[in-house]
């Protein structure tokens, strides 16, 4: 039973990372889209100031 | 389809593939006659080492399309492929360590080939990165990494077959005549591939995602400069 909770705890340890990879890459992408949108907030912002 | 769709439907069919390959591979097959229960390490030990065979592969076929075509999405699928193929490539060292250390009493034989060569295969790809992070330029950083992960790549069907080339300790399991293998344990083993196969695809689908965007924030910051 032994050998058995050990191997529990080693893919518990394995799949806890995997998770939290898939985790920060979607933070990741979350972060990219703000920083998008922000940059095309400020390049709007500048042909807004062209046309006053 | 949208593309949301296909992440969603990938993501949710990996976690349901999982869940029956953990179920399969911890409850529905027997223990091992002679290993016991340390034996189940093997669906996912042989599930990872086979993602990370496909992923070098696929940076592999990247690295000559972008040689080819000079494109640089070539560049980032073989980069995206390194990476996960290295996260994989890892699971599979510490699951057959562990294996090895309940087995054979060691965590690691150096003589044997199939280990060794793995871990060389770790190393290249880990020296792929650290080259890409040194390279100057996107052209230079492509062009190297392209050439790397082709040349790189010769020592992957080295690994695959060194235990049936040497036939030093590492087992061989899936053998053609002589398997060893219950129908069972076949059928534990093809599902966790297949699970891993869609996980692998899954994270490909986003990082490559990422890089995209990426690319479209340098556009916008180089028009901004400009």
């Amino acid at each position: 039973m032994t050998e058995l909770m050990n191997l529990y705890v080693a893919y518990s340890i394995i799949w806890v990372g995997l998770f939290l990879y898939i985790i920060k890459i979607h933070l990741d992408q979350r972060k990219l889209l703000k920083e998008i949108k922000l940059l095309k907030e400020t390049i709007d912002g500048k042909k807004g100031n062209k046309n006053l | 389809m949208d593309k949301n769709y296909i992440k969603l439907i990938l993501l949710g069919l990996a976690i349901l593939f999982m869940l029956v390959s953990i179920y399969l591979a911890f409850i529905y097959t027997p223990a091992h006659e002679t290993m016991g229960d340390v034996q189940r390490i093997f669906y996912f030990h042989v599930s990872s080492a086979w993602i990370s065979y496909l992923a070098f592969g696929i940076t592999f076929i990247a690295g000559l399309f972008y040689l080819k075509s000079q494109e640089f999405k070539w560049d980032s699928i073989a980069f995206i492929s390194v990476e996960i193929g290295l996260i994989f490539c890892t699971i599979a060292i510490i699951t057959g360590a562990l294996w090895a250390e309940a087995v054979w009493g060691v965590f690691w034989i150096w003589e044997d080939m199939k280990l060794f060569l793995t871990l060389v295969l770790w190393l290249i790809y880990i020296a792929y990165l650290a080259l890409r992070t040194n390279a100057k330029s996107k052209q230079s950083k492509a062009k190297l990494g392209a050439i790397f992960g082709i040349i790189g790549f010769i020592c992957v069907p080295f690994s695959f077959a060194a235990n049936r080339i040497w036939q030093q300790y590492h087992p061989t399991v899936i053998a053609s005549s002589r398997g060893g293998l219950q129908a069972s344990m076949t059928f534990a083993l093809i599902i966790s591939v297949i699970s891993f196969t869609i996980l692998y695809l899954y994270l490909m689908l986003v990082k490559i995602e990422n890089e995209k965007i990426k690319d479209t924030i340098e556009e916008i910051k180089q028009q901004i400069g400009g």
